[in-house]
């Protein structure tokens, strides 16, 4: 390959493996890949071509999520069972995505990835109030397939029980997650985490947690085709992995004790914030 | 209904520990490599092996990049490796909708990784 790694003087493994730490502390939090985080930086402040940063936004998906998804399993606020249902849609999705992402060109990526970070901030801002909404009923397909179920706030001090609704608008959002995964090598767990959290009524832990443990998956299924292709660089790489897992690891041990409104509040700035440095990047400004 | 019943804790268990495994044995490699990448003389270097036999010739030379590669590898088969394991225990369970569900996933990560390959 005769591109150069980075433009820019200011790349260093040491700086990413840090800023990795604290992406993965916020990713673990949030339900997010920490992709999100890291591509932007990579690409706008360390001059990394977009190809690499995006393999780099692979390998942070999977750290963030197998680091926070051990703790959050064990801790039993990971629902596994909407995990493993929902996989179905994101692995489709991902094969999907990563295959049109040759395709697209990478302006054009920017401008829908910054059009869905907007999308996610309006969301998560008309509910910035909300702790949990508690549903009388659940769906029928949803208690065939025992998608509902409880778990302990720690802030809350209480059990709180929980009823999934809409499983299948639930699967179909996730394909969509799954594919715009593939394209752009970011998790789309704040897609997950909204489809979660507004359609499925579940709580905004549980979503930010299920998030986190599908995640892994859903990048595993695209990482082969990035590999493939030389993506993946491994300089760029290694301290991504290293920072992420230990920052998820962190970050797993603080989300339960955070109040739900405080997640959705730290959730609303930092989508915003990525969503216009997106669209300045996609319309060529920065 | 209440989780107990829905998700035995071995099931919880089994993930959580495969996931802890998979990290601890990716951070130590992907360490060792990174350190051996920064005492390199060379820098950083945009030529790096990319197929599943160029990483190991170059982990046979103990290349910064192969080692480095290994543990991403591992990185990445962890989440594969999870759900792998967790169709046992949904079998055992007798929850045939989750074994099949299990195994689609499965199969779906398997064809993705053949793709990926031959494109």
């Amino acid at each position: 390959m005769e591109e150069v790694v980075t433009t820019e003087s200011t790349f260093s493994p040491s700086l990413i493996l840090v800023l990795s730490f604290f992406f993965g502390i916020l990713g673990s939090l949030l339900g997010l890949g920490g992709a999100l985080f890291l591509t932007p930086v990579l690409t706008i402040f360390m001059g990394v071509p977009i190809h690499y940063a995006i393999g780099a936004g692979f390998i942070s998906i999977i750290a963030t999520s197998s680091g926070s998804a051990a703790a959050y399993v064990r801790d039993r606020i990971t629902n596994i069972r909407v995990g493993m249902f929902l996989e179905i849609a994101t692995t489709v999705g991902a094969i999907t995505g990563a295959y049109i992402s040759g395709l697209i060109s990478s302006q054009l990526l920017f401008i829908v990835f910054s059009a869905m970070m907007f999308f996610s901030a309006f969301m998560m801002f008309r509910n910035r109030n909300v702790e949990f909404v508690e549903m009388a009923e659940e769906h029928a397909l949803a208690k065939r397939l025992g998608l509902s179920g409880e778990y302990v706030d720690k802030a809350l001090g209480r059990n709180i029980v929980y009823k999934t609704q809409n499983p299948l608008q639930g699967l179909g959002l996730m394909y969509v997650a799954g594919v715009l995964s593939g394209l752009l090598g970011i998790g789309n767990g704040a897609l997950k985490v909204l489809a979660m959290d507004q359609i499925m009524k579940m709580p905004v832990k549980v979503s930010s947690a299920t998030s986190n443990f599908m995640m892994g998956v859903t990048a595993a299924a695209s990482a082969g085709v990035f590999f493939a292709r030389g993506d993946i660089h491994p300089a760029i790489a290694a301290p991504v992995a290293l920072g992420m897992m230990l920052g998820a690891t962190t970050g797993s041990r603080i989300m339960n004790r955070l109040r739900a409104k405080t997640l959705r509040k730290i959730f609303v700035p930092i989508l915003l914030l990525i969503a216009v440095q997106m669209l300045l990047k996609g319309l060529e400004v920065m | 209904m209440g989780v107990d019943e829905k998700v035995p804790r071995d099931l919880e268990l089994l993930i959580s520990n495969t996931l802890r495994f998979g990290l601890t044995a990716c951070g130590i490699i992907t360490l060792a490599g990174l350190l051996l990448l920064n005492v390199a003389p060379s820098g950083i270097s945009p030529q790096f092996p990319t197929t599943l036999f160029g990483i190991w010739q170059a982990l046979l030379s103990l290349q910064p990049y192969g080692i480095i590669d290994l543990g991403l590898i591992i990185l990445i088969v962890t989440p594969v490796f999870r759900v792998a394991t967790s169709v046992f225990v949904f079998l055992r369970e007798r929850d045939y909708t989750f074994v099949a569900i299990t195994l689609f996933v499965l199969t779906m990560l398997f064809v993705s990784f053949v793709l990926g390959k031959a494109g």
